[in-house]
């Protein structure tokens, strides 16, 4: 799938700053950026730079301190709390780089944890989710805990839990920063080939200049100030 | 998905949920087994004052005799029984008398139908005590004669009735003191009273058929004494009662309250005291009323004594005392400061264990969990794991109960120089008048002190059994809804920067 016309977002002079300490830290200073859907965007820059505090505001987990986002017309910066969650259960999936799966829930329950915001039945929950572990080649490893999954086998239960929801955007925070170089390929081929084939936005926060290159579009945050590379 | 996540956290995360189960089970076993061994003393303490005024009493009506000069004397000069009969130097008597118990006032027994007519009561009834007391013997017709010496008479009381036998020669007389507590009971039959407390040992016990007739029921102890059986007779002021029953105490101590029992009106004709009785016995439909009916029985009894079972068992004393203090004071604390130290440890580990699951909640709120279905999952997990604790903080404390029971261990108790009710006397009898005997040993109300020894069973109780598993799920909530409110406060952004 190829981008479109149509914009997902719509950020306007976006700035966050925290009070770090008694000092204002600015993490992201006046930021205007467009997302069209179907976007596969790259964001790189260096440590502390904003990129990760950027992917929050996308995703609706922190609020700005001044200038507005929009995700499909919606602004984020209005919503409440409930509503924000609403909007991250029905059209965000997110992945970490550290996986942030439950450990005491296996693959199938992990990914499950993704539809109970939506109020879907048990039974249609789990053929979801097990469709969902079969998409990313993990159908067998269902009953596991993520204690007994390699890294790989995590991150693409990870992935199936991004993706059982079917949401407008995919938001990676380092999706490969804790994987060896033949899995981050294995990751990065099954991101690309969900992202053709499901028409879905992925934006994705790295450092790996390996995993940049798959992207189509480019963007730099250093200082809280992005640019396009 | 709840019960799923739940049952996961718990058995995934053994060791927090063994050890916070296990501090509210040992707290909550603490609580079980400090109430069981106070339902366990203050049965124990009900049983030794049932012993002595009924079990089902809750207040006691009695008045204090206004001391008059001269006391009970036996008349040697007059004729009839008490006539001498003529020797060189001796003359014998023999002469019963039958008196109100030492100590104790009447009333007029018409006024039961007052106290029956008060609101909250379940049973009242009214007895008249009286002590007889026989004069066998001789003395000299040419000397004073002699009162037996009044210390003698305190320094060994019997405690189940008997005589005295005093010296003779040395030109003293040589007679013998015989003395009986009996108690006139209304036949008509009530759940309250000196009856109450009893086992019937062989015979029966009064029939409202028995009223104004001349039948007795005999303590078992001074019948053992006295060699006296079901069919055989008492003699009373000279008149012979049929022995209809053997009655015994049904709690740890040795006597029932008196040592012979007559139909009251029988026990008024015979005393001549018509219409007149020394005690009311009283129970409440609800220990809540108790207060109240005291003061309702002060206003128609304006003078008397009127007391309830805690009054009665400030009076006593030993190692059942002991144990009923130790359990008020150091029990009840110790529970308290093992319940908080039990509530601080299920918090801090729940606190701790949600610092340890930031990043779980994070995740959860990034993917869509509302702050609402967190705090119900987290304060989920805790109530389990409190009703975990609650069970087997029962469980503990069952066995505990159970285990203390198996050895029974035994508590004396005394009632010190008290009547049953509640009056406490200067100490036995004796306090001899001029001329008069003044009572011979016996278990008289108000005579020397009793000693009960009871086995201590612990009690469970239902309602105690609800309160420590409602404290339980306290900790559980109070636990949870620490750490709710600090899952709750994170956003989910600082959640997962935490992490990061």
């Amino acid at each position: 799938m190829s981008q479109t016309t149509e914009v997902l977002y719509e950020i306007k002079g976006l700035t966050k700053s925290y009070n770090q300490k008694g000092k204002n830290v600015v993490a992201l200073a006046d930021v205007d950026l467009t997302i069209h859907v179907g976007d596969l965007i790259s964001i790189q820059g260096p440590t502390g730079g904003g990129k990760s505090t950027l992917l929050q505001m996308l995703g609706g987990l922190d609020k700005p301190t001044s200038g507005s986002i929009s995700l499909s017309g919606d602004n984020l910066e209005n919503m409440s709390e409930n509503e924000l969650a609403k909007t991250r259960s029905h059209k965000v999936g997110f992945i970490f780089q550290t996986f942030n799966l439950i450990p005491t829930l296996t693959a199938l329950e992990n990914v499950e944890t993704a539809l109970v915001p939506l109020g879907i039945s048990s039974t249609d929950r789990r053929t979801r989710s097990l469709a969902a572990l079969e998409s990313v080649g993990l159908a067998d490893r269902a009953s596991h805990l993520p204690s007994e999954l390699s890294g790989g086998q995590q991150q693409r239960v990870a992935i199936a839990r991004a993706l059982v929801k079917n949401p407008q955007v995919l938001l990676a925070d380092e999706p490969t920063g804790n994987l060896d170089e033949e899995t981050r390929d294995q990751i990065m081929e099954i991101l690309e080939e969900l992202w053709r084939n499901k028409g879905l936005t992925l934006i994705m926060v790295t450092h790996d200049s390996n995993v940049a290159k798959r992207a189509k579009r480019n963007l730099n945050i250093a200082n809280g100030r992005l640019s396009a590379r | 998905m709840f019960l799923k996540y739940l049952s996961r956290e718990l058995v995934q995360r053994k060791r927090q949920t063994i050890l916070v189960s296990i501090a509210l089970a040992v707290a909550i076993a603490l609580v079980v087994v400090v109430n069981a061994a106070s339902v366990g003393i203050n049965s124990a303490q009900s049983k030794v004052l049932s012993g002595l005024y009924g079990i089902g009493t809750d207040i006691t009506v009695s008045q204090t005799a206004i001391p008059t000069q001269g006391g009970q004397r036996f008349d040697f000069q007059g004729g009839g029984q008490g006539q001498p009969r003529q020797r060189p130097d001796f003359s014998t008597f023999s002469q019963d008398r039958l008196d109100v118990a030492r100590f104790s006032g009447t009333f007029q027994s018409k006024t039961l139908s007052d106290v029956k007519k008060l609101a909250g009561i379940s049973g009242a009834s009214a007895t008249l005590k009286l002590n007889s007391i026989s004069f066998n013997g001789s003395i000299p017709t040419s000397s004073t004669v002699t009162t037996p010496n009044s210390s003698t008479d305190n320094s060994a009381p019997s405690a189940s009735g008997g005589a005295i036998a005093m010296p003779s020669g040395g030109g003293r007389g040589n007679f013998e003191i015989t003395s009986k507590s009996i108690e006139g009971i209304d036949v008509t039959g009530s759940n309250v009273g000196p009856l109450s407390g009893v086992d019937v040992a062989s015979g029966r016990t009064f029939a409202t058929t028995d009223s104004n007739t001349n039948v007795a029921l005999v303590d078992a102890t001074y019948a053992k004494a006295n060699s006296i059986a079901v069919g055989g007779n008492v003699t009373i002021k000279s008149v012979k009662f049929q022995v209809i029953g053997i009655v015994a105490a049904n709690s740890g101590s040795a006597e029932t309250s008196s040592n012979i029992y007559i139909p009251l009106d029988t026990a008024q004709n015979l005393a001549g005291k018509t219409g007149l009785v020394t005690n009311f016995y009283v129970s409440s439909k609800s220990a809540s009323n108790i207060a109240s009916l005291k003061k309702e029985l002060a206003k128609i009894y304006p003078g008397a004594t009127v007391s309830s079972q805690s009054d009665l068992a400030a009076s006593l004393s030993g190692s059942l005392n002991s144990a009923s203090s130790l359990v008020k004071t150091l029990g009840k604390w110790l529970s308290i400061i093992v319940l908080l130290v039990a509530f601080a440890f299920a918090g801090l580990f729940t606190s701790s264990g949600i610092t340890r699951r930031i990043r779980e909640f994070g995740t959860l709120k990034a993917i869509g969990w509302r702050n609402s279905r967190i705090t119900k999952q987290i304060m989920g997990e805790t109530l389990a794991t409190s009703a975990i604790g609650a069970l087997l903080g029962l469980i503990f404390g069952i066995i505990g109960v159970f285990v203390v029971n198996l050895f029974a261990p035994t508590l004396n108790s005394t009632v010190a120089a008290v009547n049953p009710f509640g009056n406490r006397n200067p100490g036995g009898f004796g306090g001899g008048r001029p001329g008069g005997f003044p009572g011979g040993p016996g278990r008289f109300p108000g005579s020397a002190s009793a000693e009960s020894i009871v086995k201590l069973h612990l009690g469970l109780s239902t309602s105690a059994l609800l309160i420590a598993i409602g404290i339980a799920l306290l900790g559980g909530l109070f636990a949870g809804t620490m750490g709710a409110l600090r899952a709750s406060k994170l956003t989910p952004a600082s959640a997962l920067r935490s992490v990061a």
